[in-house]
């Protein structure tokens, strides 16, 4: 991925931000993407096995909603929770997905190809297939294949207009729940900071994963780069003509002083996540996995993991006292 | 003992009503029920009792209102009325299926809607038994029409339960797959007729993952 910040293995985020090319609002980064849907800010990981379920253990539609809704989009999140899927929901589906590319944007799904999301960008009835794009590239898919296993399907229906101060207190304020209280979703799961409990005691019971350990090592270090990257835009990329820059927040002070101020320590405490996440990749590198049993790596893992937790606890601090100064 | 196993099928239903061609009736219905519940079960052995149940309730609601038979006579006296030739082979589903549509059209006099609604669902129920191979089919009617338990049907067909469970959940798996895609084509149909777009493809150049 190096440092161009193009490429993420949130595939929901590269998802969201190829659509939003489509949109009015094309020039919206991934860095963005990342940051104001709060992908960026997140980890899930089970206790038993730190199992690669973990990314998508939450539950999908408010939250991708919300997302959308935060770079400026009302969207419509199709994800039905009963299996198998009743054939009228196909139907609901294919209406959905065409309506969308009717009207010039791609709808996301999952699973159409591989087991991520996924772009789809064309429909062919005479064919009866999807066009679908994802990280192995186009394929093409049957109608059918929606009536299989999982059905998701989410539609930007409008543009709405986009404050970015009102969109990073909102953000924040998703970013700070998600750390500290336990969100629906599948219940073996936590996330935020327990999260790191819940990873450290996967390996005292030995029973972790190696696959999905180094699949969530890679996956959250990933991510952590682009909370740290969106951070610092903050500071360094805020438009100059921004009516915030002169803005006097609360108690009369310039927001330029204090926002950025906690913008870079929290982007100081991320980083410092990203390089602890970078020594376990090292131990742990997907896919290989390498040896999550060995005892040694047990140990070193465990004391990573909770300088890991040290870290984002202070970063969460100080996101705390920003999003009370919004 | 095939003979035997074969004329289980009606045999319950003959037990409630002493009227086979009600019990036919009622077993068309109980077939049309089950398949469209079929793709959404999922414990097949508990496919048969609940089977038994709805052809059951079936059963005792048809008597209990009477329905168009209430002026009929009992079983003796209508047999030579009924459209049921003696030779019938009750292990063949076709054959099942032909004297099923064939009694319907003796009923359209009684409630023609009735009648067509019901020769549709039949042909489509059919028409996806017919994604089956033959050998499949054999064993699916076997277990799903005759409630033979996967150890008869083993022996039956001198092979191993756990070959039948593969067939039946092959099977199983198949008509489901066969429902989906007449769905779509009903659903495609629909677009075409109201005159909708029929391929629409944008640029996936600007979509980098």
């Amino acid at each position: 991925m190096g440092d161009s910040y193009q490429s993420t293995l949130t595939t929901m985020a590269q998802a969201m931000h190829a659509v939003i090319k489509y949109s009015d609002k094309h020039d919206i980064s991934l860095v963005d993407v990342m940051g104001y849907t709060t992908h960026a800010f997140r980890i899930r990981i089970d206790s038993e096995k730190a199992d690669t379920g973990g990314p998508v253990a939450h539950v999908w539609e408010p939250f991708y909603i919300s997302g959308l809704q935060n770079l400026g989009f009302l969207s419509v999140c199709y994800d039905p929770i009963i299996f198998p899927v009743p054939l009228e929901h196909v139907a609901h589906a294919l209406t959905l997905i065409q309506n969308s590319i009717d009207r010039g944007l791609p709808a996301i799904s999952f699973a159409l190809n591989s087991p991520e999301f996924n772009v789809i960008f064309g429909y062919d009835d005479d064919k009866r297939e999807l066009h679908v794009k994802d990280h192995n590239g186009v394929a093409f898919v049957p109608y059918e294949k929606l009536g299989q296993g999982k059905i998701l399907v989410i539609s930007i229906q409008e543009t709405l207009q986009f404050d970015r101060l009102s969109a990073l207190k909102n953000a924040l304020g998703m970013v700070l729940f998600h750390a500290m209280q336990p969100e629906p979703g599948l219940h073996t799961y936590q996330n935020g900071l327990a999260a790191y409990d819940a990873w450290i005691q996967a390996f005292r019971n030995g029973t972790i994963d190696d696959i999905g350990n180094a699949y969530n090592i890679a996956f959250v270090g990933d991510a952590r780069k682009f909370a740290v990257k969106f951070l610092k835009d903050i500071v360094d990329k805020w438009p100059a003509d921004h009516p915030s820059i002169n803005r006097l927040l609360h108690g009369n002070v310039p927001y330029k002083s204090f926002i950025c101020q906690f913008a870079e320590e929290a982007a100081g405490h991320y980083l410092d996540v990203v390089k602890i996440f970078e020594s376990l990749q090292s131990m742990f590198p997907f896919p290989d996995g390498g040896n999550a049993r060995d005892s040694v790596n047990v140990l070193n893992a465990i004391r990573l993991l909770e300088q890991a937790k040290q870290a984002e606890q202070k970063a969460i601090h100080v996101l705390g006292r920003m999003y009370y100064w919004l | 003992m095939v003979r035997r196993h074969r004329a289980k099928a009606f045999g319950w239903v003959n037990a409630v009503t002493c009227d086979t061609f009600l019990a036919e009736d009622i077993v068309q219905d109980a077939l049309i029920r089950a398949f469209l519940h079929l793709g959404q079960l999922s414990n097949v052995e508990r496919f048969i009792p609940w089977l038994h149940q709805i052809v059951r309730n079936q059963a005792y609601m048809k008597l209990r209102r009477g329905g168009q038979y209430r002026k009929e006579q009992p079983f003796t006296s209508l047999r030579k009325h009924s459209a049921i030739d003696p030779g019938t082979d009750w292990g063949d589903i076709d054959q099942i299926f032909a004297v099923l549509a064939k009694s319907d059209r003796e009923k359209a006099r009684h409630d023609p809607e009735e009648h067509v609604l019901n020769k549709e669902v039949v042909n489509s129920i059919r028409e996806l038994l017919h994604c089956l191979s033959y050998r499949e089919r054999q064993i699916f009617e076997a277990h799903f029409f005759k409630q033979l338990s996967p150890q008869e049907i083993a022996s039956l067909f001198q092979t191993t339960t756990s070959n039948v469970h593969n067939y039946i959940s092959r099977s199983r798996f198949k008509v489901r797959h066969e429902r989906i895609r007449v769905y779509v084509t009903g659903f495609i149909e629909k677009r075409r007729e109201s005159g909708m777009a029929k391929k629409v493809i944008l640029d996936h150049t600007r979509i980098r993952f």
